[in-house]
């Protein structure tokens, strides 16, 4: 710690701590966390004109409130929606939000929706493409738009990068931020039969934002991102690996989307969270 | 205007007469609504702690007796200490040393499978029931049976106004006077007196207040929100319930509500005004419930 920490990665202001995926069914739950430094809001969720009353309770009690989009496509060929762009502002406004954030991915193409998701192959052409979108967005963004890379079952046969290059090509070419998904970095670089280690190290962690951590589970010889599931040992492991290789620990957030656990287990797990961010570390 | 004049009915004349009637009813109407207004607001009698510890206690405030029951079952089944199946619920497992005196009524009447909606009338779960009841109304959060039946009572006075307007139209009736004003007067009075007389609150301003305060300050727990009663655990879930009614428990668990056979429509808060009659006068008639029974409040028809 000590000086170093003063620079933390990519510091945004006023956001720091621990934080958690506000979701309605458990409003109460977070609102009761202690020690809640930010949380994330959904933006396709989310009415600008009216903010659910537990995210403004929260925004009034002085805790950070990010509006993550989900449906923007980012990675699309076509030109992204500016309604959704239009948004997605909207809600920054409406929250007083440090910064947003969405995906390095498309969930359309040509028109058709996939509901969910989808990896970019990682290619000049995306890359271009990608590009041009997330300018678009920051364009109309009045603060810093923060990228999250994905969890992906495959990767395209054309790939010319790596995700980490990939990733750091986009970030030099927009001045985007990166909201790092250590769960996701975990799940691919397993899939894979990587070193998770080895893929944080070559991420450009200097850019980080957050940190995103959820729980999985292992089907068929496969680990599923499945938010539903406790944060596996593993990826408690690799979260103090990342923060390991961070001159600041940056904010670090749980994400968890269903089969919620009692508050008090959730509670703990957020706890582990928050220590692992405070833990000091040697070298660091 | 002419006043009076011979031939008059009670030496006034029909247009006279009117304006002096409407003027009665108006001040008759406005004096008994704020007689019976103040009557429901008789203050605290012993201080009020923090009822968001006691969810049935809630349920009970907002919805009577039926709430009440479906607001334990909520916690119970959280607990499993119940099982539902088609309306009907049996008790499982052991009984929870959190149970309170409404839980523990209800886990010994279940032994054996008991439909949902009869369970307020065992007389263990219907003492426990009463003895809520008791509670809320000694700590001036419901309107006592006798200060009910005072507050039905103010109707006569709408009444007796009523009778006025038929007098006269009889009268008028006799002369071969014409008394349609009049007769359109004379039911709109009848219906505010039939209205008085058959309906009171059940809670007092101060209970009004203390529901809408409890609403405000666990507005995580609405039906909206659909709230994880896995996350919030037994006690808030049954809060939820007692708060916002039964829509809460089709928000967070439908195959629980379907189970359990409550009803889809959503009462959520601010009724149950109509829960009148014989079933919550008091602790004579909870035993047996025989008068109760077959009235408006066992087919679920009240305590939404």
């Amino acid at each position: 710690m000590g000086v170093a920490a003063v620079a933390g990665a990519a510091a945004v202001a006023d956001l720091a701590g621990a934080g958690i995926g506000w979701r309605p069914e458990i409003a109460g739950v977070v609102a009761g966390l202690p020690g809640l430094g930010f949380c994330e809001v959904i933006a396709e969720s989310l009415a600008p004109a009216g903010p659910p009353r537990g995210v403004v309770d929260l925004r009034e009690r002085g805790v950070a409130v990010i509006p993550h989009g989900v449906r923007l496509s980012l990675g699309g060929t076509d030109p992204v929606e500016a309604a959704r762009v239009t948004h997605l502002a909207a809600c920054a406004e409406a929250v007083g939000a440090p910064l947003v954030s969405e995906h390095v991915s498309f969930v359309r193409a040509g028109g058709r929706d996939a509901g969910h998701l989808l990896p970019l192959p990682r290619t000049r052409e995306a890359l271009d493409a990608l590009t041009a979108n997330v300018r678009r967005t920051q364009a109309e963004l009045g603060v810093p738009l923060a990228l999250e890379p994905i969890a992906a079952l495959f990767d395209w046969p054309e790939d010319e990068y790596s995700e980490p290059d990939f990733l750091t090509e986009l970030l030099d070419r927009t001045g985007t931020l990166l909201l790092l998904d250590v769960a996701n970095v975990y799940a691919n670089a397993r899939n894979r039969g990587h070193d998770p280690r080895a893929v944080i190290d070559r991420m450009p962690l200097d850019r980080v934002a957050y940190l995103h951590m959820a729980g999985g589970a292992e089907h068929d010889g496969l680990y599923h991102d499945t938010h539903t599931d406790p944060v596996p040992r593993d990826v408690l492991a690799l979260l103090d690996h990342t923060l390991s290789r961070m001159p600041a620990p940056p904010p670090v957030m749980l994400e968890r989307d269903g089969r919620y656990p009692p508050a008090a287990e959730l509670e703990t797990e957020f706890a582990a969270l928050a220590a692992a961010r405070t833990r000091p570390r040697v070298g660091a | 205007m002419v006043v009076a004049a011979a031939g008059d009915t009670w030496g006034l004349s029909g247009p006279t007469f009117i304006v002096i009637y409407l003027v009665i009813a108006v001040v008759t109407w406005v004096a008994t609504t704020r007689v019976r207004r103040s009557l429901a607001d008789p203050g605290p009698t012993r201080p009020i702690g923090d009822l968001s510890g006691h969810p049935h206690d809630v349920a009970f405030l907002n919805g009577g007796h039926d709430l009440a029951v479906t607001s334990a079952l909520s916690a119970m089944y959280l607990r499993g200490m119940i099982a539902p199946q088609r309306g009907s619920v049996q008790a499982t497992g052991r009984l929870d040393h959190r149970a309170d005196e409404l839980e523990r009524a209800i886990h010994f009447t279940a032994a054996t499978a008991v439909p949902r909606g009869r369970l307020q009338f065992h007389t263990p779960v219907a003492t426990a029931l009463t003895s809520i009841q008791r509670q809320l109304t000694s700590t001036g959060l419901l309107i006592s049976p006798e200060q009910r039946s005072h507050i039905r009572r103010t109707g006569f006075w709408m009444l007796g106004v009523a009778g006025l307007g038929l007098a006269r139209i009889l009268a008028g009736v006799a002369g071969g006077k014409p008394i349609g004003f009049l007769a359109v007067a004379f039911i709109g009075v009848l219906v505010v007196a039939l209205v008085q007389l058959g309906r009171s609150p059940r809670r007092t301003r101060l209970g009004d207040r203390t529901l809408k305060q409890l609403a405000d300050q666990h507005h995580a727990l609405a039906p909206a929100m659909r709230p994880d009663w896995a996350a919030y655990g037994p006690a808030a879930a049954a809060l939820g319930v007692g708060i916002f009614g039964v829509g809460a428990v089709w928000a967070s668990d439908p195959a629980f509500a379907d189970e359990l056979a409550v009803q889809k429509a959503t009462a959520a808060s601010g009724g149950g005004s109509t829960d009148g009659g014989g079933c919550s006068s008091g602790s004579s008639d909870s035993g047996g419930g025989s008068s109760c029974g077959g009235g408006g409040c066992g087919g679920g028809g009240c305590g939404g």
